[in-house]
Order: C-alpha cells, then structure tokens, then sequence
C-alpha cells in the first residue's frame, strides 16, 4: 500500500535539468535518470541552453537574490522555447531555487525588475512563460508513471529495508506543494514498493536535514557533521539496509562522511546511501557500472551489490548465503571481517 | 512650606518622578530601528511570510527542530523577537551565518513565519553594507567558476582537507571523472558558449561582479564560528 498521491502522467515535454553536483559528484544519478526515463516512456532532452540554477551561489549568499531570479527566469524562458517546458530537476535546492524565482516573478515589480535585467538578452519572462512552464522534482516524473514500474522488475529486492531521507529543499520550502506528507514523505519508498522493498517509514530525525548546509560543510564542519550523525544513529537503529536519497547535496553529506564520522565516533552504520533513482534502476536491471556510476561512491557498495544479484557472488558472500555469515549490507562489511 | 506642583513633562523630556522614568526606561529603550523592520518586511521574498513575522507569539517551535540551535548557541526565535523590533544589531551579527536554510524553522511555524528567510535578507544586507563580505569571502571560487562557465566550482582552498576527509576514492573520480561521464553515456555538463554569454550579461547587469570584487580582499581572513 502507498501513500503518495496519484497525479497524472507526465509523458513528454520534460527538460531534465542538469545539477552541478550531479554532473560533478555522482553522474551515474543523471544516467540512472535518463535510464529510467526511457524505460518508462518519458520523452525528454537535456538543453544545452540550460545554465546552472545558481542554487550554491545563493545559500552560499554570494549571488544575490535579483540574479538567482534572472538566472531562473532565462532558464525558464529556454525551456519553453524549446518545446519542452516541464523542468525535472535531480538536486532539490535547483527545484526550491526554481520556485522561489516563480514566486517572485508573480510580483508585477518583480517581474518588471527582471525583465530590465533580461532586456539586456533580448528574452522576456511573460505571461506564456510564466503559463507554460512547469517545475517538477525528477520523483514526481517517475511516480507519474509508477503503474508502470512493477512489471518492469528484474531484480528484486526481498528483505532489503530502506528508509527515505527526505530532502529539506523539496519537503520544507513548499511543503504545500510536495507529493504526500512533508514531515514523513513516502515518496521514494512507494516508488520502491513494486520491488518488494521492507519500508521504513516515519523514523525519529526522520526530518532532520543531512547536515550540509551549503556554507556550514565548509565553515562549521564540527556542527555539520555533528547533525550527521544524529540521523546516521537513528538509521542504524532501524536496522535500515539502504538510505535512500533524492538530492545531491545530503548524498555527498552521507555517502562522503559515512565512513569519517564511523570511525571517528566508533560508531558502526550498516548501510549504504544511494540515490532513489540508482536503486530503482537496478531493481529493474540496470548495470551498475554503465548506468548506475557507482565507482563515483565513497563507501564501498560491492557486498550490497552482490546481496541483491547486481554483481557475481563471490566466496564470502556464498558463504554467508549458505548460513555461515548473516548478510548484512555496505560498510559494515570491512575487508578484514570478511577473511 | 511651598507646595510645588508637579509639572507635566514636555514631550521628549525625563520624567522627574519615579514611575515616568520606569515608563521611559521601558518605553523607550534602544531596541527600535523601524526601517530595518520595514526592510525585511518589503523584501519580495517575504511576501508569504510577513504577517508571519508580525504576529511571531515566540512559541520556539522554529529553535526546537533548528539543527543549529541543537549544536551551537544560535537562536531562531531569538532572530525573529529582533527582526520585529528591528533591532539594528542584526546587521553587525555574526550568528545569522549559522543556520543551514533547511527551512525546519518555516515549514514548521504555526504563524507562516520565516526565519530562514530572514537570515538569507539580512545576510544580503550584511554583505552590501562590507560587513558580512568575510563570511562570502570563500565562496566566490565558487561564483568565479560559474562567472567563466556557467556551473560553479568548490572553495580551493578546501581541496585538500576534503580529499583528506573523503579519501582516495574521491581524488580518483576528480580525476576520471571525464571518463566516466563518457562511459555513462553522457555529454558535457557545461552549457553552450551563447548559454555562458548571455549568463554574463545578466550576472553584469545585476552587479554580480562588484559583489566578487569587494569580497575578494577577505578571501584570507576567513574563519569558522559556533563549531563545536
């Protein structure tokens, strides 16, 4: 049973909007998307036309307001100039910063005040523009199609138990706007469902943001990844084999510092951090190298990817199989436990 | 034995008895600056959060689920008590610069308040006024990569610590990350050279640039604060 609210499908028109952090720190999530697109009938392109949202630049506060919304307001402008004006967004804050921008542009000044500064290019952010195009997380694309997806399972994933990590700048900047419960969202764990996933549900700190904070990764990093950890015990107690994310930022914060705030604390998290789109891909059979880019990953994900079939199993693990070893997912297995 | 009658105070003057000086002292004590209330009040974003601000009951919900409040003395209740009585030490502190904008502060106010939204207005008016330019300072690698190619870089001077941290496995996708991004089928994740043209005029027009040149001279002297 799910709890995410049907909407209608989303077929065509969708511009998958390029994030820096995908494009630099996990490619395989853009390819794993594009993956899935194709197998689920999404008609798509990527524009070249499409510039970066600003999104590090502004909650860095280095860019200032007006340009994130010139920035926003030509990239709207492009999308719908090239016919395909639903842009699906893989990075959370590019999806809030893209709201904010079409909020602000609602203004009658605001909009005036931009359009000055978009003179400048010859474009102008009107009332087609603002009518035409449409802001969507890249989950809501999928889970516009979802009805497709259980037939198209290869690989399942009996007795792996997830849990959602659900990104502060999709659930709590328009929380009016997010499909289902932005304080418990089930989003990605329903779109998991089909796959014969153990869902976790609502946990405590289920809420908590990843502790990266744009600024405070670099700055504070003693209070970043202090929050961190909170989450990554919450999660461990749950016994949760993959924490699924949908926004580049948290994934660098949990994939990157895993194994750091492990060893340091003492503190073992038997779990591995992969991207919704990542573990649906190879639900449904995708390759893990060509289309999933998980050589990209900080932890090492091979004793997951052989739990689930996703790579030949090895001695240890055929051991563990046969009894000898409960299988247990990602970084707990260390080398040295495995001899 | 001359009785004196007392005299009314003129308007603006010290009350000479006892209870007009404790009026005055409550009254009048420097915490008003109307214009920066206003300020915030007017800025575009505040448009769904305004009323929130002026009917703030101080219930703390917003520093309850604050992760930084939880790990450092950062206070969002405390922003929003000073935001509404404009209080004009906003603007000289350097707390502001903790919160995280994870919005857990406005998607939880019960009042449509945001005091993520009032950090990001009062830290643009920090960095306008040369104040808040050593907190932007090492962010404008950053804005210098995006300047010259339409997708922005990370702090260089971090490289090193954060290679450290996260080991050699990151260090090797830096370097193949070309590699994998053709073996993954994908194309080039810059825009096109119209796409960065056009770019540069808007970041010209909206004098992105001058924000770069003033914070420039701060790149050194920048520093952490509130890490526990």
């Amino acid at each position: 049973m799910h709890s995410t609210p049907e909407i209608p499908p989303i077929r065509e028109g969708v511009e998958l909007f390029r994030s820096c952090l995908v494009s630099t720190q996990y490619p395989g999530v853009e390819a794993a998307t594009k993956w899935l697109f194709e197998q689920l009938g999404v008609e798509y392109v990527v524009n070249p036309e499409q510039t970066c949202c600003t999104g590090l630049g502004y909650y860095t506060d280095v860019v200032s307001f007006p340009l994130a919304v010139a920035v926003a307001a030509r990239n709207a402008c492009v999308a719908v100039e090239a016919g395909h004006p639903v842009q699906a967004y893989l990075c959370s804050t590019c999806y809030a910063v893209n709201k904010k921008a079409r909020d602000a542009l609602e203004v009658p000044a605001q909009r005036q005040a931009t359009n000055r500064v978009l003179k400048r290019i010859g474009r102008t952010y009107d009332d087609r523009v603002a009518e035409t195009v449409q802001h969507r997380h890249v989950l809501e694309i999928l889970w516009s199609r979802h009805p497709a997806i259980r037939g198209l399972v290869r690989r399942r994933l009996s007795g792996i138990k997830v849990a959602t990590h659900p990104a502060c700048h999709y659930c709590k900047v328009f929380p009016n706007e997010v499909l289902g419960d932005s304080e418990d969202l089930m989003l990605p764990e329903d779109l998991l469902e089909p796959a014969g996933v153990e869902k976790t549900g609502w946990y405590p700190e289920k809420a908590t943001h990843c502790g990266a904070g744009f600024r405070q990764r670099f700055v504070n990093p003693g209070m970043s990844m202090a929050v961190t950890r909170e989450k990554l015990r919450r999660l461990a107690e749950r016994g949760v084999d993959v924490c699924v994310h949908m926004c580049p930022n948290c994934h660098i914060q949990f994939d990157r510092f895993h194994d750091v705030i492990s060893r340091t604390s003492g503190e073992e998290y038997r779990m591995v951090h992969l991207h919704l789109q990542q573990l649906l891909a190879l639900a449904l059979g995708a390759d893990p190298d060509r289309v999933c880019g998980v050589e990209a990953h900080s932890q090492d994900l091979e004793p997951f990817l052989e739990r689930i079939g996703a790579r030949p199993r090895t001695a240890v693990s055929a051991r563990a199989a046969a009894g000898q070893r409960a299988p247990t997912a990602g970084a707990g297995h260390l080398p040295a436990a495995s001899g | 034995m001359t009785t004196t009658t007392a005299e009314p105070a003129a308007t603006g003057t010290v009350p000479t008895n006892r209870y007009g000086q404790i009026a005055e002292s409550a009254f009048h004590h420097d915490r008003k600056a109307p214009g920066l209330l206003q300020r915030i009040l007017d800025d575009p974003r505040m448009r769904d959060h305004a009323q929130g601000l002026l009917s703030c009951v101080q219930c703390g919900i917003c520093t309850s689920g604050c992760p930084a409040a939880r790990f450092s003395d950062y206070s969002p209740r405390l922003i929003s008590l000073r935001a509404r009585d404009g209080d004009p030490s906003l603007l000289e502190d350097d707390s502001v610069w903790l919160c995280f904008y994870c919005y857990t502060c406005q998607s939880r106010c019960p009042q449509g308040n945001s005091v993520a939204v009032i950090n990001q207005i009062l830290r643009g008016l920090q960095v306008e006024s040369g104040y808040g330019l050593k907190h932007v300072a090492l962010f404008t690698a950053w804005a210098e990569q995006f300047y010259q190619l339409g997708i922005g870089g990370w702090p260089r001077q971090l490289l090193d610590d954060i290679s450290e941290a996260w080991g050699e496995r990151w260090w090797n996708l830096l370097e193949r990350l070309d590699d994998l991004r053709d073996e993954l089928g994908l194309g080039t994740m810059y825009p096109s050279d119209t796409a960065v043209a056009e770019l540069r005029l808007l970041m010209d027009e909206t004098g992105f640039r001058e924000r770069l040149r003033m914070a420039e001279p701060r790149r050194e002297a920048v520093g952490g604060s509130g890490t526990p």
